[in-house]
């Protein structure tokens, strides 16, 4: 499959909407380790959106005055906003839906059952 | 067994004579019209996921509510996620399409009816990894939503080189390296070289 320049693509509707009509069916163990990948990115995601607000709402916005070992997260939240502006809220909204779809399409494995291979599509 | 009853939509006369021959040389599928409403699978042909070809895909989708088994040349991430959007629960490249893939892909869809199987769960799983990448680790140079020939002249600029002499090690003319430069700090809202190569180096670009 061909992701080369792929933006960032939110689909977290989707992927509640094929969990809710069992089209989306995912082996606990893979499900339950994508969720808790998908928590970590979440809190990084917040992490950087309470750093931009405490930025915002600073009077005077110098990097010199951020202590020094929150100076790289200041820099990554202001400069990733500044290359795609809102995509931090909107990640902040998107991902809990996916979390959310993996709970529902978790099933636990048959007895016996190996988990599954994913051959690649392209 | 009953056979799997299958209809057939490609955009092309080739591509629907070439797949109506393999669907009907397999013993366990019959091939019925493309207008058929009643079928267990629906088998798509396109050349590229087009905005049309989407429209056709939903459209058959709804009016059959039967899993589509999609062929088509190539496919990128925001493409599949809109295919599986519209009930698609396997996907042949074109150029790999054997009668024996092709009737494994039916017989498949018709089995498990519209769940997605592992291939098509995993490829939506890798989507979910590339979103955490993208959304939780430092911006690098190839995600950072900068070209190749901006980096390259950012990588100058931050040497102290002047247009004409980057225009020179790139080979650009220097109207080239102002139309890139003026591109960049536009787009970024940079205020100027020193601005950008600030951010660039601050954000580990370059």
């Amino acid at each position: 499959m061909n992701t080369e320049a792929s933006p960032p693509y939110f689909a977290g509707e989707l992927f509640l909407t094929l969990a809710a009509e069992g089209r989306l069916v995912i082996e606990a163990v893979r499900a339950d380790e994508t969720i808790a990948e998908l928590e970590s990115t979440l809190a990084v995601i917040r992490r950087r959106l309470r750093i931009m607000a405490v930025w915002e709402a600073a009077p005077d916005r110098r990097l010199d005055d951020v202590p020094e070992e929150m100076a790289p997260d200041v820099v990554q939240a202001l400069f990733g906003e500044q290359l795609a502006p809102g995509r931090l809220e909107a990640a902040a909204i998107e991902i809990p839906k996916y979390i959310e779809a993996l709970r529902r399409a978790r099933r636990p494995a048959l007895p016996g059952e190996r988990p599954e291979e994913n051959p690649k599509v392209f | 067994m009953d056979k799997v009853r299958v209809a057939l939509q490609a955009t092309d006369p080739l591509s629907r004579a070439g797949l109506a021959g393999l669907l009907q040389s397999r013993p366990e599928l019959t091939l019925l019209g493309a207008d058929q409403r009643t079928v267990d699978v629906l088998v798509v042909s396109v050349q590229r996921l087009s905005a049309g070809a989407v429209a056709a895909l939903r459209r058959a989708a709804t009016e059959t509510g039967a899993p589509i088994v999609l062929i088509t040349e190539e496919i990128t991430e925001a493409e599949l996620l809109t295919a599986v959007d519209c009930r698609v629960v396997a996907i042949l490249p074109r150029a790999a399409v054997t009668g024996e893939r092709l009737a494994h892909s039916v017989t498949a869809a018709a089995g498990g009816g519209a769940i997605m199987p592992p291939h098509l769960v995993g490829e939506l799983l890798k989507h979910i990894e590339r979103l955490q990448r993208t959304m939780s680790g430092p911006y690098s140079a190839n995600r950072s939503g900068l070209t190749a020939r901006e980096i390259d002249v950012l990588r100058l600029m931050a040497e102290g080189l002047d247009t004409h002499e980057i225009a020179t090690k790139l080979c650009y003319s220097q109207r080239t390296v102002k139309n890139v430069v003026y591109g960049m700090t536009q787009r970024l809202q940079l205020r100027n070289r020193s601005h950008a190569v600030a951010y660039a180096i601050r954000a580990g670009i370059i």
